[in-house]
């Protein structure tokens, strides 16, 4: 998955627990049948706690949502700095040979930062707190809601990869 | 004793920067935020304000910080803070909930000034929190319920 099909994933779930929502909110009117299955669990709630379902699900699906996205962004940033660098050294190797050289993404993230100057402190350390947080999320399991508004994620991590195109 | 000069000792670690330092910068805005919202809303006996806590770690530390409920008969609407520094440039970013839409407050690094914008729906455009927004926001997200 690509970060823009992160994006477009994150923005169909998110419309479609908008229109889940705006259902509840209108007093849960008769639904066509093929919605119907996905709307049995909150037709059985009362409207505050199918609220409360709703904004619990809510998070975990933005928390799906931004791990997905981070793991896109990792696959092409390394995709992308490999070629950077066979680019820069002029070097007969392929990008491939010197992707699967590279560390892990945090020691990539600190060569670029040193290589590439418009990679500054600023972008890099946005970079490194979003992938301290996909740590967290994915080893720690700590109840946190995520931090970020995955547009902006998406928007800020894109920029990010253009730094590296060759 | 052992554990008094165990509590001095974290005390001092707080005044000389790091992570305890953000955290206690961090709870300080949150409270001020909450309290905000608190003098805003308590004049409408309609609503009624919950106060409760919120767990939270930074750079691996747990801590308290302060959470807000505000229900109007069966809507609800939550503050919490969500995280230090998630973005260069801010102390930290607190959210506003109703169901599934979503309103980020950020903290400039002074710890006074918040802005806003709309994550769900999206809405990228940013302006300050004052007053009369939080007022606006608080009835855009009961309006959005209204059945």
């Amino acid at each position: 998955m690509t970060l823009d099909e992160a994006l477009d994933h994150w923005r169909r779930e998110r419309g479609r627990l908008t229109d889940v929502d705006e259902w509840v909110d209108a007093g849960k009117p008769a639904a066509p049948p093929s919605l119907q299955p996905s709307l049995a669990k909150y037709a059985r709630l009362a409207k505050p706690e199918a609220k409360r379902a709703l904004k619990a699900l809510r998070e975990e699906l933005a928390k799906d949502a931004f791990v997905r996205m981070f793991s896109a962004f990792e696959g092409a940033l390394r995709a992308a700095f490999s070629e950077w660098l066979r680019c820069r050294c002029k070097t007969t190797s392929s990008s491939v040979a010197i992707d699967d050289e590279l560390p892990s993404i945090e020691g990539v993230l600190r060569i670029a930062a040193v290589l590439e100057p418009r990679f500054d402190p600023s972008r890099a350390g946005y970079v490194s707190n979003v992938r301290e947080f996909r740590n967290k999320l994915v080893h720690g399991g700590f109840a946190s809601p995520t931090p970020y508004d995955l547009e902006e994620l998406h928007r800020k991590l894109s920029e990010v990869l253009t730094l590296f195109v060759t | 004793m052992a554990l008094r000069e165990f509590l001095e000792h974290q005390r001092a670690g707080v005044l000389e920067g790091g992570p305890r330092s953000k955290i206690t910068a961090w709870k300080a805005a949150v409270s001020a935020l909450n309290a905000r919202f608190r003098d805003v809303l308590g004049k409408f006996e309609q609503l009624r304000l919950i106060d409760w806590n919120v767990l939270r770690d930074h750079a691996g530390l747990r801590y308290n910080a302060e959470a807000l409920t505000i229900e109007f008969d069966d809507s609800v609407i939550t503050l919490e803070p969500n995280a230090i520094e998630p973005d260069a440039g801010i102390l930290g970013r607190a959210s506003l909930n109703c169901g599934v839409r979503e309103i980020h407050l950020d903290c400039a690094p002074d710890g006074k000034l918040w802005k806003y914008h709309r994550v769900i729906p999206h809405d990228p455009a940013s302006a300050e929190l004052t007053d009369e927004a939080i007022e606006a926001l608080v009835e855009e997200l009961f309006k959005s319920t209204a059945s």
